[in-house]
């Protein structure tokens, strides 16, 4: 059955390293949950700790209202699909399946009814007799699913896997995750760097960097309210501006004025961050923020424009073909509109709009 | 990475205790049988009458004809290796490289040649080469020519040269097919062609998997006691004389003896630490993209090349083939008369239980050595620490220790309460199962490296506790890879003899001592019927191998 899974306040060290920081997540019964953020920010440790193959310095992991952080990995019911699948070689793809229900003791004809039901549902029934060795990267990827939901286990964790499969495969097997893992209700953490994967399966992420959690909440939250700039940067593309506070908003660049309501009182540097989409690029007008196209690059429905502003920056600008269908020529001098932008503080720790 | 030890007593809580009870079952077995009994060794070689002293080292180093005795030893082992390498490093080269013919039928006369013990080469080429050898007589009669003596420094050169150079050439010949043609290519294309690119590329970069081969040569040919005590006759070298002063009876000779194994031990860790340095200095991985094509030679150079393998191999078959044949002669008391038959099976008879021994010995050695093999391999790859490193270092260590000087130790250890086990069984197959474990614990090491930790994880993640999900996955996936190992180590059983020699009594004797005692008592034939044995066992052996591991050579 699936269950809560609460992270109370857990820290993570590697001699005097210290991979985890005082971590606190709630994670809902049934909730596709992801752990997102760069290499080596503590996504693959946090997952491990939870399934019980790295230990807990600090702070309590609990699955439902049960402490779990002495309970041995054996025994806390998950599901785990791997990075590298993991299958067993030495045994067919029923047998893979079936492995977990046999270390459960369950009778036979439940056993194979179970086993026939989890292969169905991940579209692997017809492989039933194979070795793992004549199935495609894809198909042992549904064998390693199939192997971690036979068991209904309380909470399901997947660490990148499909990292390994190539980029239409990852797609079709996102999609598919996502769709057993809704119809079972199995509370799944995922881990993956890849934001596109993320925003498109979650029903919430957590953005980590260096083992810190930067912020939580639905894919759409986060991309469009960033609570610091690291998270602006790492979903998403984001063009920073450098800039302090003035009457009624922003001056960035040291002369062209943003206005904007600031959440608080403040006044100093500020970090202000643009997404390219939120840019409109129009011919030169005096005292705007200027600059010229160094790179213009077609993409179907949008051009994506490099420019160069006065100061030397290069910032990205998208433009949508049916809005501006005209390209524009390099070295073309244009002034750049900034139709929406978030505001951070100097340091970039807090969002300020 | 640095593991507190709280984080190890929290990992093992949760990891289950299997792993922790099986690490120290296995470093007390390692400390009681292989530690002490050689720290026994060491200690005995210092005191006497419960007195410190270096009189045991002063009077080895200090006495001409003990130096001499060190001498001979090295010098003997230094040219079986050098001999060994310029034998089988062009019976390798030619045979990867050259369109020779019948290069399968060759390779098995090589492994077979290497597989029956050394002192049965040497106890063959006494027949072929002796006062009274096949070869000796046949050119006195016909030439009325003396070809001299095989026995002494020359001899026992012969026999391991012949019986060790297999060792260069299996190396070499595996890391001359892994090579990546492309640089060689590249070689050539820069103008660097024929001899200079052996030389300059080639070789060097097959040095480490020489080097290791020699080191292999080095230490058998040092360690051997058989050869020597058979042909050497006045030519002594360091096993020799330490069986000698370990079997007088006066015990201020057993601790010179013991000190004497202390310099030859020594003396093998030092050239071991040696070759290390170098291979850690130049050691390069090689997987060939595409191996080297093997180059179709005119019909004379092909001859040629053709003929030289041959010949080398079968000079190095001859022994078998000699012993064989001498096995169904008829025999009269000691001599040999006209005529073939079964008599020295006949004579054998009695030795029924030496056979018996043999195996049963062989059998419940190689089942421990699999056992260890397995778990330690595991503790060594997957629990790596401090523990896991001392326990390589004490599981190895036996592979440098000459098989008397482990017998000797396990006599000093054992022949005392507490634990008594001079005489009985359980000593020659201890003695058996950390000498021979090394090859079964490489193999163990190299395949479980191929093993992903994820499937164990998965594993326990689907409820199986760490034992059985050991048991169920990693275990399972090791055997077929641990096998080729295993059989070294069991073909190296059956056919031990040092440790044997000072270890066995009445009641469990080996066909190796069976061969030695009834080659002192001039029995030539039944020595070769049981030698024949032995030899089939071993061919045996390697079938049953090449069956249960599907067909796939394990050699
Ligand atoms: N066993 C270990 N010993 C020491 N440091 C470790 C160990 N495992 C991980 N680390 C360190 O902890 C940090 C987090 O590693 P982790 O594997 O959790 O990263 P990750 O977010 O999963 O990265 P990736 O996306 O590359 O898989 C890294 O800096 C890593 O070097
Ligand atoms: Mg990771």
């Amino acid at each position: 059955m699936s269950k809560t899974i609460t992270i109370d306040h857990v820290d993570k060290f590697y001699g005097s390293f210290q991979a985890i920081k005082d971590v606190s997540l709630s994670i809902k019964e049934g909730e596709f949950f992801t752990l997102l953020g760069p290499s080596g920010c503590g996504k693959t440790t946090l997952l491990r700790m939870i399934a019980g193959f790295n230990t807990i310095e600090k702070g309590e992991i609990r699955f439902g209202d049960t402490v779990i952080n002495h309970v041995p990995t054996y025994k806390r019911n998950i599901g785990m699909v791997f990075q590298s699948y993991a299958i067993f070689p030495h045994l067919t793809v029923q047998q893979n399946v079936a492995y977990g229900l046999k270390a459960r003791k369950v009778p036979k004809d439940e056993l194979n009814a179970r086993v026939e039901k989890a292969m169905k549902l991940t579209q692997i029934d017809q492989f039933a007799k194979r070795q793992p060795q004549q199935l495609s990267g894809g198909q042992q990827q549904r064998v390693a699913l199939s192997r971690a939901i036979v068991i209904e286990p309380d909470l399901l964790l997947m660490d990148e896997p499909l990292s390994n499969l190539d980029a239409k495969l990852r797609v079709e097997m996102r999609t598919a995750i996502r769709e057993i893992q809704r119809e079972l209700n199995i509370t799944t953490i995922y881990v993956t760097h890849d934001q596109e994967e993320a925003l498109a399966v979650s029903d919430r992420i957590a953005v980590m960097n260096m083992g810190v959690v930067e912020q939580v909440g639905k894919p759409y939250d986060i991309y469009a309210h960033p609570t610091n700039a690291f998270v602006a940067n790492f979903i998403g593309t984001s063009n920073f501006l450098d800039g302090e506070t003035d009457q009624g908003g922003v001056k960035v660049l040291g002369q062209n004025h943003i206005d904007c309501k600031l959440n608080r009182a403040y006044t100093g540097l500020v970090r202000v961050s643009v997404r390219p989409e939120h840019i409109e690029l129009e011919d030169p007008v005096p005292g705007a923020i200027n600059g010229e196209i160094k790179i213009a690059t077609f993409l179907g429905d949008f051009i994506n424009y490099e420019v160069r502003l006065a100061n030397g920056q290069i910032i990205q600008a998208n433009q949508y073909v049916h809005l501006n269908p005209r390209m524009r020529e390099l070295g073309e001098k244009v002034s750049v509109n900034v139709e929406r932008s978030t505001v951070f503080t100097g340091d970039g720790k807090e969002a300020l709009t | 990475m640095k593991v507190s030890i709280g984080e190890s007593l929290r990992r093992n809580r949760q990891q289950g205790w299997y792993w922790g009870v099986v690490t120290v079952v296995i470093l007390i077995f390692c400390v009681l049988f292989i530690l002490y009994p050689f720290g026994r060794l060491f200690m005995q070689s210092f005191f006497e009458d419960g007195h410190f002293t270096l009189a045991n080292y002063v009077k080895f180093f200090g006495r001409e004809a003990y130096r001499k005795v060190l001498g001979n030893t090295l010098k003997v082992s230094i040219s079986a290796t050098l001999l060994g390498v310029l034998l089988g490093l062009p019976m390798a080269y030619v045979s990867t490289r050259f369109n020779i013919w019948g290069k399968k039928a060759i390779n098995a006369c090589v492994v077979l040649s290497m597989l029956s013990p050394p002192f049965i080469g040497a106890y063959s080429w006494i027949l072929l080469l002796g006062k009274a050898g096949y070869i000796t007589t046949f050119i006195r009669n016909t030439f009325g020519v003396d070809i001299g003596s095989i026995y002494g420094f020359n001899g026992i050169l012969l026999v391991f040269t012949l019986k060790l150079f297999p060792y260069v050439y299996m190396y070499t010949s595996t890391a001359l097919q892994n090579f990546d043609s492309a640089l060689e290519e590249a070689s050539e294309s820069l103008g660097v062609h024929g001899f200079a690119r052996i030389r300059r590329v080639t070789m060097p970069i097959i040095m480490p998997t020489i080097l290791s081969a020699a080191l292999i040569v080095f230490m058998t040919s040092m360690a051997d006691f058989g050869t020597p005590v058979l042909i050497g006759r006045g030519y002594k070298v360091l096993t020799v004389l330490i069986y000698e002063k370990y079997l007088s009876e006066v015990s201020t000779q057993a601790s010179f003896a013991s000190a004497m194994a202390v310099v030859a031990v020594v003396f093998t860790m030092a050239v071991l630490f040696l070759q290390k340095w170098i291979l850690n200095r130049k050691s390069y991985t090689m997987s060939a993209m595409r191996p080297p094509e093997v180059v179709k030679l005119t019909t004379g150079k092909r001859v040629l090349a053709t003929a030289f393998v041959w010949i080398v191999a079968l000079i190095a078959m001859l022994p078998q083939i000699t012993i064989i044949i001498t096995s169904f002669r008829n025999t009269n008391g000691s001599q040999f008369v006209a005529g073939f038959g079964l008599d020295n099976y006949r004579a054998i008879a009695s030795r029924v239980g030496s056979i018996v021994n043999t195996y049963k010995f062989s059998i419940i050695a190689i089942i421990l050595m699999m056992i260890l093999g397995l778990h330690l391999a595991y503790i060594i790859v997957r629990r790596k620490g401090k523990v896991a490193n001392l326990l390589d270092v004490l599981a190895m260590f036996p592979y440098v220790i000459p098989g008397s000087v482990i017998g000797i130790g396990m006599v000093l250890a054992f022949n005392t309460k507490p634990l008594i086990l001079t005489g009985t069984a359980a000593i020659m197959v201890i003695a058996y199962t950390i000498r021979k474990l090394p090859f079964t614990l490489r193999s163990s090491i190299g395949t479980l490296y191929q093993i992903e930790p994820a499937i164990e994880e998965a594993s326990i993640s689907l409820g199986e506790p760490p034992m059985k999900t050991f048991f169920k996955t990693t275990a399972i996936l090791m055997l077929p890879g641990m096998l080729s190992g295993a059989v070294l180590s069991f073909v190296a059983t059956i056919n031990e003899l040092s440790s044997t020699i000072i270890l066995y009594t009445g009641g469990t004797s080996t066909i190796s001592a069976a061969i030695y005692t009834t080659l002192f008592a001039d029995a030539y034939g039944p020595a070769a019927a049981l030698s024949t044995i032995l030899t089939a066992s071993t061919i045996l052996a390697l079938l049953l191998f090449n069956k249960i591991s599907g067909g796939k050579n394990v050699i």
